[in-house]
């Protein structure tokens, strides 16, 4: 998972310099549209980065998808595979969340998580502006593990 | 503006109402009180900690423009020693997405990327937990005189 590590790497360094600009800012009493343009900074980092580990969650599970497809539609019981085979390979076709669906329970807390991640994905990727900060470090920690999961379930 | 590949859309979750903002913000300023009230009684005495909580920083969060609210000013947190500024906690927000606020941590000129998260108030656990640059993967820690005296040896 090194690909998260690095982004989440990048993150920091990005928010760390972002904070000490706001500190200075904010300390010395900076005027108010500095600070409103900096939180606004902050926020645009904090979605950015969120966006990016998402998009790294999904490749992983485009990976482990597109292996669980092969996999089952090579049974040799046209029995086992035939549901299967209306899939063929193009995962890249279904929705995201269908393909979380193949590899974690639909009914479950996992599948229930990632569908809100998604949904502020989505959010962002709307340009709708998000009524709330983004602790990314946070979010990274989760999806990073459900990434690794999926490597389990396929 | 849309930029990337949409799917699956799911309504939004409703906004609070005004009244229920503004409650949000005043618990809010009740909870930092009480935090820096409790990090306060943790500092060892009489090794020269100097405590200020006079400077009011001005916040004005997304929510409270959504909704159409003023902003509002919180007090900041300064732990000085031998006149420098050792440990600065700085509320950045109430809103903070699965969590109810965050504030950021400045160690000395060591670190800026600390923070502490409130929890929801449905979840179970520690009032507060601590993230530090780099303990992503490990995770926050629960937020206790322990973490507080470790920042303070830290810095000197």
């Amino acid at each position: 998972m090194k690909d998260f590590a690095d982004t989440l790497r990048a993150f920091e360094i990005a928010s760390e310099n972002l904070e000490r600009i706001q500190q200075d800012a904010s300390f010395w009493n900076d005027d108010p549209d500095a600070l409103r343009r900096l939180d606004r900074l902050a926020l645009v980092n904090q979605q950015a980065f969120f966006v990016l580990l998402f998009a790294l969650f999904d490749a992983k599970l485009n990976t482990h998808s597109s292996a669980l497809i092969k996999r089952m539609r090579s049974q040799t019981e046209w029995r086992d595979r035939r549901a299967w085979d209306l899939l063929d390979d193009k995962v890249r076709n279904m929705q995201l969340m269908q393909r979380v669906a193949l590899l974690t329970d639909k009914g479950g807390d996992v599948y229930k998580r990632i569908k809100e991640l998604y949904d502020i994905r989505n959010r962002i990727a709307h340009g709708t502006l998000l009524t709330e900060e983004i602790d990314v470090a946070e979010i990274a920690r989760e999806i990073q593990l459900f990434a690794a999961g999926l490597n389990e379930a396929s | 503006m849309a930029y990337l590949y949409i799917d699956d859309d799911e309504p939004e979750k409703p906004l609070p109402s005004r009244e229920e903002a503004e409650a949000e913000i005043a618990d809010w300023k009740r909870r930092i009180d009480a935090l820096y009230d409790e990090i306060v009684g943790w500092l060892p005495p009489g090794e020269g900690y100097e405590v200020d909580r006079s400077r009011l920083l001005p916040r004005h969060e997304n929510m409270q423009k959504i909704l159409e609210l003023p902003g509002y000013e919180i007090p900041l947190l300064r732990i000085r020693r031998d006149g420098r500024d050792i440990l600065m906690f700085q509320p950045d927000a109430r809103w903070v997405l699965f969590t109810r606020g965050r504030v950021k941590l400045y160690v000395g000129t060591i670190r800026a990327g600390d923070r502490l998260l409130a929890k929801e108030a449905d979840a179970e656990g520690p009032e507060w937990t601590y993230w530090t640059t780099g303990s992503w993967q490990t995770g926050g820690k629960p937020w206790g005189r322990e973490c507080l005296l470790d920042l303070l040896r830290e810095v000197g």
